[in-house]
């Protein structure tokens, strides 16, 4: 029982160890390389979160409809 | 994964022909103890609040800016105290940066929330919040795993961290005791589903005119319809709500459309999972091969976005994708998107009318009355549909309305709505074991079903635009 007990918490370990390794040292020497860092320095300038799973969680769309509201409003303005 | 009643099953023919079917609660013991009425209740308290603080706190002068077409910028006065972690690229801290307070605040609301509900519901609160914390936390670990830029750029969304981080507790050590009461996998998923419902704005349909709305609003449904009769009748997946929810994922808008279809019809949890981790697998594809296809074959940038719009799963995916192809394709994807994201309330709604008028019912039985069909109805829908219609009437007949909801969607709801649906994921997780999601998988039926719709997608997504954007309505969207 207390082997099993600690075989759990050694695979545990593990697990997060591995994980920490992806997340801590891979990704980030990932991010550096010159492709990767200037396409997401791209996705930033350019207001896109490609992980957005709903449309107000964009920044980009954000702008868009700011600048439908602007237009609209200019119209209206416009003709009254 | 709804609570929702069955009826009694007598054991033997002697006890069905005594058996009488459960006393129902009245409609106002319902209210006060069904936790869908619960979801909405807590949604809709919570957007009260968030409405309020950005009513009381808009400046001065408002409705003037609004009249000379220039209006102010209304910041909701809660932003600073709720907060998710955000990205970041070599230290994970910096994803906390200047978020502390807003994620202790989000912890302390949520907690109070919850806590609440169940004191009202006759449940141990302290039970609920010894395990609270520590879900909590998973849930900021699965943001934090999630904000790192690299997995971002690759539509990698939290729910899969948060499913990741309670698999793992759950197959390795096994969910610990403590935790049990605060997992609330459905809780959650229908507040977070209420408070969605107030960023369903239906103003927002025409926004690129007729065109839009007919390769977001006919072609979604046909495939989706399509989609689940071809699961049905040639592939025969078993579960229905398994080729429902991959039908609504891939056709809708991804893991949004998922969650909430989900919910309608009372899809397992392995189900839901398996649907999620497919749609943003072919996300991962769709999103770097349809703009090298639509460059490679020149179509031009407003048919291109109106295609990728109408068909790859993920919203943030789409507008990465119309961006490579310039300026004007992501507008139009992005905004097919939009569109077609405003349908999740229409799909969650049919869905959950469908299920409980024909897939719940017994085929040898009499049809369903009114009465049968509103008892078995999943009620947070209700919530869902009714704050979409609320705040799509304040936004369009308020003045300075866009500029109000916009504030209080971006400044509280929005991020709420993303910790109840990680805190969902993180439970379901933790509830979840690796032998239950493998049969899912069985004959790779769902895969199958995945492909071929989505293959129907791409080709009636981009018939339709076609039509739409180059025939019909040739000037509708100019460059």
């Amino acid at each position: 029982m207390r082997a099993l007990k600690t075989q759990k918490w050694l695979t545990l370990t593990l697990v997060v160890t591995v994980l920490a390794v992806i997340w801590l040292v891979l990704l980030p020497a990932y991010a550096r390389q010159p492709e990767m860092s200037e396409h997401l320095q791209w996705l930033d300038r350019q207001g896109i979160d490609p992980s957005a799973m709903y449309y107000t969680e964009l920044e980009v769309m954000e702008r868009i409809l700011q600048r439908q509201r602007t237009e609209s409003l200019l119209d209206k303005a416009k003709h009254e | 994964m709804s609570a929702s009643p069955d009826p009694a099953s007598p054991e033997n023919d002697d006890d069905a022909a005594i058996a009488l079917p459960p006393e129902r609660p009245s409609l106002w013991v319902d209210m006060r103890t069904n936790e869908d009425w619960w979801a909405i209740w807590c949604g809709a308290l919570l957007l009260a609040l968030a409405f309020a603080a950005v009513w009381f706190g808009r400046p001065a002068g408002l409705a003037e800016s609004v009249e000379l077409g220039d209006p102010l910028q209304v910041v909701s006065p809660l932003k600073s105290y709720l907060a998710k972690p955000g990205s970041w690229d070599s230290n994970p801290l910096a994803s906390l940066d200047g978020k502390l307070i807003g994620i202790g605040g989000t912890f302390l609301v949520l907690a109070a929330l919850f806590a609440g509900a169940m004191r009202i519901r006759g449940k141990s609160v302290s039970r609920f919040l010894l395990g609270f914390p520590l879900i909590f936390l998973l849930a900021a670990l699965a943001y934090v795993m999630a904000g790192h830029t690299v997995l971002k750029a690759y539509n990698l969304e939290y729910a899969l961290w948060a499913l990741l981080v309670g698999l793992i507790i759950s197959n390795i050590v096994g969910t610990p005791s403590f935790m049990k009461p605060a997992i609330m996998t459905e809780f959650f998923i229908k507040t977070g589903l209420v408070l969605l419902g107030a960023e369903v704005l239906m103003s927002r349909l025409l926004a690129l005119g007729l065109p839009g709305v007919f390769v977001a609003w006919v072609v979604t449904p046909v495939v989706l319809v399509s989609t689940y009769i071809f699961g049905q009748k040639i592939l025969k997946i078993p579960s229905r709500s398994l080729n429902m929810v991959v039908s609504a994922d891939m056709s809708v808008c991804g893991v949004s459309a998922a969650i909430a279809t989900a919910a309608a019809c009372k899809a397992k949890k392995e189900e839901l999972s398996l649907a999620i981790g497919m749609s943003l697998s072919f996300t991962v594809i769709m999103m770097v091969v349809l703009p090298a296809i639509i460059k490679a074959t020149g179509i031009d940038p407003i048919l291109g976005g109106a295609w990728l719009g109408g068909t790859i799963d993920s919203t943030g995916a789409v507008a990465a994708a119309g961006a490579v192809l310039g300026d004007e394709a992501l507008e139009v994807a992005a905004t097919v998107k939009m569109i077609q994201n405003i349908l999740i309330g229409v799909t969650a709604f049919c869905v959950a009318i469908y299920w409980v008028t024909y897939v719940e019912r017994d085929p040898n039985g009499p049809s369903l009355g009114v009465s049968e069909i509103w008892y078995r109805f999943p009620k947070f829908v209700l919530g869902f549909v009714a704050m979409s219609i609320l705040f799509s009437i304040l936004y369009s007949t308020m003045t300075a309305g866009p500029e109000l909801v916009d504030a209080m969607i971006k400044g509280s709801t929005k991020t709420l709505r993303g910790w109840l649906f990680c805190l969902a994921f993180v439970c379901i997780g933790l509830e979840t074991n690796f032998k239950q999601l493998l049969p899912q998988l069985k004959g790779g039926k769902p895969l199958i079903l995945y492909v071929c719709g989505q293959s129907l997608n791409l080709i009636l997504t981009l018939t339709m635009a076609y039509l739409m954007f180059k025939i019909v309505f040739p000037t509708s969207v100019t460059p």
